[in-house]
């Protein structure tokens, strides 16, 4: 009897060990990024794209300051707040089947606007995303899945794709799948080269982050300002490395 | 008319116009002023147009836009000239209500003192 109770004791604490030691080990993978982040060009309008990445696919560069590219929402009981940025910089490598092979890209903190002052320098504060020591948020991709031709036409061809990688907010990186993007892959036209050079890739996502998973706390949270923030991302590139 | 009342008259209809530019301008929570980055960043459209019609149907993704014009609103959004709203004005009248009382009730006390002193005086 006596025996048995201490096996028992043993198995126990074995278990203990195990979840504890799986605990930590989530908690690892849920706070650093699985790869470094990559470094912004001197004129901080691109990211750097390794010689291994570029040799995978077509380069693609997201084209800054031209058009809106993330809007988001948070919807509080006791306020509505709507934010926006055109400055995210980066990249992705499309494959042959119109698939994205590998890809980054960075919303710089402190380029998030709202419409009032105030609050745009609270969303930076270190009460919120940090800037100082968070510059960026960051969304590594690392692979796209159900990739599916939805149209197509002699000037373009748009696919539905589910895009896999690590959202990094507040310095906290967490998995992310996002389901139902879509790719566009535009031929570069007389119309499109008095925008922007080279063939042009459209990239929308719609999906939502809690920012109680990213670590970030506030007694307003919940009330003012939503745990979830809806967010929609259309992010324009292009393949040519003059833009 | 006692000036108190023309205190109280003045107090009220500022609160009153407050409240219309606070309704005439979108009956916003926050005050906010015309940000012309904002306005810029909103007129954006040049890829976006490119773009039409190739997402697929039903997918559509939609970039909304933030309020980049002026708004007074209820309670003010930092300090100088973004702290104007209903708040802050029906705060003022409120104060400058209450103390055009006090001083007319303290000057009606003071006469009031004085006939008494007259009147045993005589």
């Amino acid at each position: 009897m006596a025996h048995n109770s201490k096996r028992s004791q043993i198995r126990a604490l074995w278990v203990a060990g195990a979840v504890l030691a799986a605990g930590a080990s989530f908690q690892a993978s849920a706070q650093t990024a699985s790869q470094p982040f990559a470094k912004a060009t001197e004129d901080g309008k691109h990211l750097v794209v390794t010689d291994e990445q570029a040799a995978l696919g077509t380069v693609y560069h997201a084209l800054t300051d031209k058009d809106r590219q993330i809007f988001f929402e948070s919807d509080a009981p006791l306020e509505d707040i709507k934010g926006q940025s055109n400055r995210v910089i980066g990249f992705v490598v499309a494959g042959t089947d119109g698939s994205l092979l590998t890809g980054e890209w960075h919303l710089p903190v402190d380029s998030i606007r709202t419409g009032i002052e105030l609050r745009d320098h609270h969303v930076a504060s270190k009460d919120w995303l940090d800037a100082k020591a968070h510059p960026n948020i960051v969304f590594q991709l690392d692979h796209t899945e159900d990739v599916v031709l939805k149209k197509e036409t002699e000037a373009y061809r748009t696919y539905s794709v589910t895009l896999v990688g690590e959202f990094t907010i507040h310095g906290v990186t967490r998995p992310i799948t996002i389901e139902n993007a879509s790719l566009t892959y535009l031929n570069a036209s007389e119309r499109t080269r008095k925008i922007a050079d080279g063939d042009l890739l459209a990239i929308r996502a719609k999906y939502s982050v809690h920012l109680s998973d990213y670590d970030i706390s506030h007694p307003v949270l919940g009330k003012k300002v939503a745990d979830e923030i809806k967010i929609n991302t259309v992010l324009y590139m292009t393949d040519s490395a003059a833009d | 008319m006692r000036p108190r009342t023309i205190v109280f008259a003045i107090a009220a209809v500022a609160v009153l116009v407050s409240v219309g530019a606070w309704a005439a301008t979108g009956a916003k929570p926050f005050t906010r002023f015309e940000n012309k980055e904002n306005t810029e960043v909103n007129a954006q459209n040049e890829l976006g147009d490119l773009f039409v019609d190739t997402e697929p149907e039903g997918d559509q993704v939609e970039l909304g836009k933030i309020d980049s014009g002026f708004a007074f609103g209820l309670l003010p959004a930092g300090p100088g000239k973004a702290s104007l709203s209903v708040a802050a004005v029906a705060g003022v009248a409120v104060f400058v209500s209450a103390a055009a009382w006090f001083f007319d009730r303290k000057k009606k006390g003071a006469a009031q003192t004085a006939d008494q002193g007259d009147s045993h005086g005589s």
